[in-house]
């Protein structure tokens, strides 16, 4: 066993057991901070994949930006004191029934097919997925500039209150 | 070097985990959550899968625009949970049953 898988098989664990608490917490608060931990360790799973570049977007996307949204949203509705924190479980049986089918689907994909083993890792990334954007998928990054121009209009839209003159 | 079995398997579970909170949730917040989980399980599925050519990186690329569509994603959401809790003074997506603003 390898540093490198000893150090997977130890973030995967953690990965999966702050899953795991997000799923099963009963406050959200908490939830939220479970979220932080479980996108951490897949940033740290990228950093061993040597995907040095993703690994820095996921900590500053992800963990700088949506988890810091959700705390928000977190605070923004729900207030302290009126009970209203806690996460009732329900359509219990129905959803473990889904999850059990699909997860033995996923298991079943992964047992069956013959996937391609895992090359050399070649070097720094991050030059050349910039080279990429700019030629390859130029076209989806424009289109990607896009999509934020409008969901930057689009989520104020809808958030900011309805102020009628009459 | 992680073989690339081992990576899809944890990017299975994680998804399942997520789809889970999906269904089970009643707060819209912790709902959302799920579905940040689900979509890192499928960043960990294309970063698997990109091992197989390291020198292409195509799977990194794809992972980088899946990150920032959630991130819009989460955007647009943070503002209809807004608005739902405007409307109906709550979170619970079973207590917003009508269609009307």
């Amino acid at each position: 066993m390898t540093p490198t898988y000893a150090a997977f098989m130890a973030m995967s664990a953690w990965v999966l057991l702050a899953s795991l608490y997000v799923v099963t917490t009963r406050n959200v608060v908490r939830a939220a901070y479970g979220l932080l931990g479980a996108l951490f360790g897949v940033a740290v799973l990228y950093v061993l994949c040597s995907a040095d570049f993703l690994a820095a977007v996921q900590v500053l996307i992800y963990v700088g930006g949506v988890n810091i949204l959700i705390i928000f949203g977190v605070m923004l509705t729900e207030h302290m004191g009126r009970g209203a924190y806690r996460l009732v479980s329900f359509n219990l049986l129905p959803a473990l029934v889904t999850c059990l089918l699909i997860g033995t689907a996923l298991a079943l994909g992964l047992w069956i097919y013959p996937w391609a083993a895992a090359g050399e890792p070649a070097g720094p990334t991050a030059a050349r997925i910039g080279e990429l954007f700019l030629t390859k998928y130029l076209l989806p990054f424009e289109v990607a500039s896009v999509l934020l121009l409008v969901v930057l209009i689009g989520a104020v839209a809808v958030a900011r209150k309805e102020v009628r003159d009459e | 070097m992680i073989p690339t079995t081992h990576l899809l398997a944890v990017g299975a579970a994680m998804f399942v985990l997520g789809l889970f909170a999906l269904l089970t949730r009643r707060n819209a917040v912790a709902a959302f959550m799920g579905i940040e989980l689900m979509l890192n399980a499928a960043n960990l599925n294309f970063v698997a899968f990109n091992q197989a050519r390291p020198e292409a990186l195509d799977g990194q690329v794809a992972a980088v625009f899946v990150i920032m569509l959630a991130a819009a994603e989460f955007a647009v959401a943070l503002a209809l949970v807004l608005s739902l809790y405007q409307t109906f003074r709550s979170v619970h997506l079973d207590e917003a049953d009508e269609m009307k603003g």
